[in-house]
């Protein structure tokens, strides 16, 4: 049953966001911007990712090979998220609920002081820092052999850990990607330094798996056989390699995108301090962090 | 070449200058080479036994380096500043940087960035003159079977001081030529962000020249340009000749990065914004960033291989812990980008040239900036494919022929926009376009090569023969260097006044490009017949490819010859340049050829891109007319210094020379965790205790009391209470001063006996490079500014204590991660 959570979730948030697209359409009275129409492809893909992750052959390979595996998380780590982020569903998930429903919770979250250990919740877990030091909690606490194992032994486990990696990667990429109605409260340098924070365990927990003499994963290290003929320690080695490569690929990405965004910034920035005087020198902006 | 100029503002001819003899390159030899004999002599003395002569070189070198910058006069500024004497005034700046005077400002510490891109010109030109002739003498070799001209060792040798040489050479051929001559200019400044930096870049690169030469004397290295242990720990004294030349090399090249990146980001002109910055800055700033983050890797890897042969330590001794692996893994980190930094100027110069000349605009110009910063990011991450053949298991390799293809996707989206600015363009085929089509041309087969090597299986068979060799020449020859002669032929008349004789030019190009290819090519099928890499014995089965190659050599003979006389009587008797003879956009060409000392004497306001052809010509927009704007002259002769634009510049020079020394300082850290990996325990540690870790822990929280000292400091700035900054300050540097003490307790505890470990080798490392720290940041530094605080005159300069404040906190985040990785990892 449990094993079967997080698809159910992905199919209803699929469905909800299908009814929020149409139930805007309907109530402005007008299509959907062609912003909105690609925000909502993301989100599709991101819903996607996590589908090819959980309930295809990779899923069952999983239990055999460890790379199998390292492609499902990385599908589910740093794929599936930033997708997700991209795409910006907020607003139509939350559209379908009836609107009795929506304005109780709404107001019981935002003004009910019986929700102020929510509010105060929240409020910590939006900072960038807290936030990233959780991810990386996560990330390295669910890669120790006892809880990896425990997670391809018990599926209730593995629900929860993957539950762990989608939400807590929505909350990492929304630092940095624009999510409205979620802002980054991060400038541009800040957001690259932030990825690339956020990079360093990645790669340091890929090579501690890469060079290790010994196989660090007993429920892989005790299997007779596995597809491929490959033995325990090769198997290791190429997840290294995917963890490593596919993992950062979409953090190196972004890190580009962002260095070519905040150099038009600043363009635009000079651009219109000197819109005023010609030929005036300006303080150009000083560029900070938050 | 004078500095008197035709358009120069100055109502009465100049008079030139005395020449002052001291300090300059005279003095900086003499002092240079006695400090080397006399600290030679004592070292000599002092130490016996086997690395006597290793560490007696390494001493004469080190004496060398320090004193010939003392002599030339380096040191000066520094000094004079934390003796709190007074700023230097405008008229000091611009002797210091050769008004009126002739050509000796070229041979003493000079601060204009042009004499400074000369001097780089003249010295590229010499060292390619040099790392060319030996790669004749390996032709010539080559063009029989057997050993016939050379021994083996000799031929060695030969391969490697050419291929040092020449990485070095293009390294800089490009960033530091045309970076420090051109790229000022292009952007709207009038000098870099520091001129005295500047200088001091060159001449370290100057005082590395005779270190490199000197190994010839002292019988050459025999590891090749790449010089992998463990063979350089048993190589005779040769080979800390090549480490010395990293060493200071490195250095040159985190100074020059810095200063590179400084300017560009804090100093062009108004309206010239990222968008419109031409390609050729770009290129440069992108190129010597990488160059400053990567070469401390190489520098890591080199000052290991320089403690193995001088103090006995065992890094690369695989019986003692160490391992080779450790010295591939730091050197290829930095061996590949490195091919990137040699590149990316080059790409950057033809996606300028090319536009000029078919009158068209860039195609895709966005693509090709995130292409550069996309081969920046990515060539961080390939390093291994260098490693494929090194004993690691296969699997490993898998996510390196990724990447390494990867990589090849924005390389190729340049392409593709250098294409599409070729289509349908009005295409003259003057000499700079003829060299960068020639690159087009000569980069498209290296790169497609480079897809075979990327590849483990079709590596399997190329690794480590001609292929191999064929296909980085293609890249770095055929790319950076006709890149570099492109430029150069683009320049040359803005650099010197001088139009280079276009026959002669063409004639060069012709003979270059047909000698280049005919020696190359059949060095390809000589690598797939199975010719290996630095062998002087040529087989019979590749001796007819070998031999069409030494022919071709003579060509490429004859073209140095054309482009020398070309050079010489062009430059001393050629046709005087027009202001811009190709028509091109960039600010350089709006001024006087050869360019004058003071660049912009008005304000300069860019209004459009520079590749907006078919809109008029170059403008230089934004001249005020003084009496109209009511404002003073004077005031744009002598401008007052930008104390908010300075804190920046410093600011951003300080962080990026603390990412440089990060790495570093991860390569340490790194490789200390790398070998604990690949040992076993009690290989790694032996009978090796640890240090006291109770003096670590004290030594990092004297460094963290440090720093906050400081910080409280700094705050009383704010309020402008000066008796808290002396205060904090001199608190800061006392407990400096103090974990320095600890630093050496620490260093004195440790019973270690020779040859060390590997673990002993790694904490005595440790301790004494966070000691060296201690004492050139906190103690060095800290008194130079504690000296200059206290005669008053940093009086509202509070980016030279936020500067120093970074360094405070870099030495105690390290002290803390040092600790940390001593108490818990044996």
């Amino acid at each position: 049953m449990a094993d079967s959570l997080p698809l159910g979730l992905t199919w209803a948030a699929f469905w909800l966001h299908l009814l929020g697209e149409r139930l805007a359409v309907r109530r402005t009275g007008r299509p959907r911007s062609r912003t909105a129409r690609r925000r909502a492809l993301s989100f599709y893909a991101g819903l996607l990712a996590i589908v090819i992750a959980i309930a295809t052959p990779i899923e069952t390979l999983s239990k055999q090979l460890l790379w199998t595996h390292m492609i499902q998380h990385v599908l589910l780590l740093a794929v599936a998220p930033p997708l997700i982020v991209l795409g910006a569903p907020w607003m139509s998930l939350w559209r379908p609920l009836p609107l009795g429903m929506r304005r109780t919770v709404a107001r019981a979250l935002a003004l009910s002081p019986r929700c102020a250990p929510i509010r105060s919740l929240c409020r910590a877990l939006w900072r960038p820092l807290v936030v990233l030091v959780l991810y990386t909690v996560i990330l390295l606490v669910w890669h120790l052999s006892a809880l990896y194992d425990l997670a391809l032994e018990n599926t209730d486990v593995h629900a929860l850990e993957h539950l762990t990696f989608i939400g807590f990667g929505i909350l990492l990429w929304a630092q940095v990607i624009p999510s409205p109605p979620f802002r980054p409260s991060l400038a541009y340098p800040g957001r690259i330094a932030y990825l690339i924070a956020a990079m360093v365990p990645n790669v340091a927990l890929s090579m501690l798996l890469a060079f290790s003499r010994s196989s660090l994963y007993p429920f892989y290290a005790h299997l007779a056989h596995r597809p491929g003929g490959v033995s325990a320690f090769t198997d290791q080695q190429i997840a290294a390699g995917i963890m490593w490569s596919f993992g950062d690929l979409p953090f190196v990405i972004a890190i580009v995108v962002l260095a070519i965004r905040w150099l038009g910034q600043l363009d635009a920035e000079a651009a219109q301090l000197s819109a005023g005087a010609p030929g005036a020198t300006g303080a150009r902006a000083e560029w900070r962090l938050t | 070449m004078s500095s008197v100029t035709a358009t120069h503002s100055e109502a009465t001819p100049p008079a030139h200058r005395r020449r002052v003899l001291v300090p300059s390159i005279l003095s900086g030899l003499v002092l240079g080479l006695v400090a080397a004999i006399v600290v030679g002599v004592i070292v000599h003395g002092a130490v016996s036994g086997s690395r006597q002569a290793d560490d007696t070189m390494v001493c004469a070198y080190l004496a060398w380096f320090i004193f010939f910058l003392v002599g030339v006069g380096a040191m000066n500024f520094p000094v004079r500043w934390g003796l709190g004497r007074p700023d230097t005034t405008h008229e000091e700046e611009l002797e210091l940087a050769g008004k009126d005077e002739g050509v000796w400002r070229y041979f003493r510490f000079c601060t204009d960035h042009k004499v400074v891109g000369m001097q780089y010109l003249v010295t590229v030109l010499v060292l390619f003159l040099v790392g060319g002739v030996a790669s004749w003498m390996i032709r010539l070799e080559q063009a029989r079977t057997g050993a016939k001209v050379f021994t083996p060792a000799t031929y060695n040798t030969i391969v490697g001081m050419h291929g040092l040489i020449m990485i070095a050479t293009t390294i800089i051929m490009l960033s530091a030529v045309i970076g420090n001559y051109v790229v000022p200019i292009m952007i709207g400044a009038n000098d870099m962000a520091f001129p005295r930096l500047n200088a001091l870049s060159y001449w370290m690169l100057f005082t590395a020249v005779p270190i490199l030469l000197s190994a010839i004397v002292l019988g050459g290295f025999p590891t090749g340009w790449t010089g992998y242990a463990p063979l350089a720990d048993q190589a005779a004294v040769g080979m800390d000749a090549y480490c010395m030349t990293i060493v200071v090399f490195a250095l040159s090249i985190a100074i020059g990065g810095l200063n590179m990146v400084t300017t560009v980001v804090t100093m062009r002109a108004p309206g010239m914004t990222w968008g419109r910055l031409p390609t050729t800055v770009w290129g440069i700033t992108l190129s010597t960033l990488l160059g400053l983050i990567v070469f401390p890797s190489f520098m890591a890897a080199v000052v290991l291989t320089l403690l193995d042969r001088t103090v006995g330590t065992s890094f690369y001794q695989a019986s003692l812990g160490g391992n080779n692996w450790l010295y591939e893994q730091m050197f290829w980190f930095m061996g590949h980008p490195e091919v990137y930094v040699i590149l990316l100027p080059a790409l950057g110069v033809v996606c300028d040239i090319v536009p000029v000349f078919t009158r068209k605009p860039l195609f895709a110009y966005k693509l090709v900036v995130g292409g550069e910063i996309g081969i920046v990011v990515l060539s961080m991450a390939v390093w291994m494919h260098h490693l494929y053949w090194s004993g690691a298991n296969l699997a490993l390799d898998l996510p390196t022929m990724l990447s390494t293809e990867a990589i090849s996707i924005p390389t190729g989206l340049i392409f593709f926009a250098l294409i599409g600015t070729l289509w349908r363009g009005r295409i003259r085929l003057e000499p700079p376009m003829l060299f960068a089509l020639a690159f087009v041309f000569n980069f498209l087969i290296g790169g497609v090569t480079g897809l075979y090597l990327a590849d483990v299986p079709t590596d399997a068979i190329f690794h480590s023969n001609m292929f191999t060799l064929a296909h980085f020449h293609f890249t770095l020859v055929g790319g950076t260097v006709f890149g570099f002669l492109a430029a150069f032929y683009y320049w040359f008349p803005k650099m010197t006044g001088r139009q280079l004789d276009p026959w002669l030019s063409r004639l060069h190009f012709w003979l270059f490009e047909i000698g280049f290819l005919g020696v190359f090519i059949p060095l390809f099928l000589a690598g797939i017949r199975g010719e290996p890499r630095w062998q002087a014995f040529i087989v019979p089965n590749v001796a007819t490819e070998n031999l069409i190659s030494s022919l071709f050599a003579i060509v490429i003979v004859a073209s140095v010859a054309v482009l020398a006389y070309n050079i010489l009587t062009s430059w001393i008797a050629g046709r005087r340049a027009e202001v811009n003879p190709w028509g091109a956009r960039t600010l350089e060409w709006t001024l006087p050829s050869p360019v004058p000392l003071i660049n912009f004497p008005h304000p300069v306001l860019v209004t459009d891109g520079p590749y907006d052809f078919g809109r008029g010509g170059p403008r230089l927009m934004g001249r005020p007319t003084l009496a109209g704007a009511g404002i003073d002259t004077a005031t744009f002769a002598a401008p007052a210094p930008d104390v908010g634009s300075r804190g920046r510049q410093v600011r951003l020079a300080t962080l990026l020379l603390i990412l440089s020394d990060a790495t570093f300082v991860l390569a340490m850290y790194l490789g200390f965790l790398y070998l604990r990996v690949l040992n076993t325990q009690g290989q790694f540690t032996a009978h090796e205790s640890r240090p006291s870790i109770l003096g670590s822990v004290l030594v990092a929280v004297g460094s963290l009391l440090a720093a906050s000292a400081f910080a409280w400091g700094q705050r009383g700035l704010r309020s402008g209470n000066s008796r808290r900054v002396r205060a904090g300050v001199t608190t800061a540097w006392v407990i400096s001063l103090v974990a320095l003490v600890g630093d050496v307790l620490i260093f004195g505890g440790l019973n270690y006996t020779l040859p060390l470990h590997a673990y002993g080798s790694f904490m005595s490392l440790f301790i004494v490079y966070h000691a060296i720290r201690h004492l050139l940041i906190a103690v060095v530094v800290g008194a130079l500014v504690l000296g200059r605080l206290y005669s008053g005159r940093l009086a509202g300069r509070d980016y030279v204590l936020q500067a120093t404040g970074y360094w405070f906190w870099w030495i105690a985040i390290t002290a803390v991660i040092m600790t940390v990785l001593m108490a818990t990892i044996k």
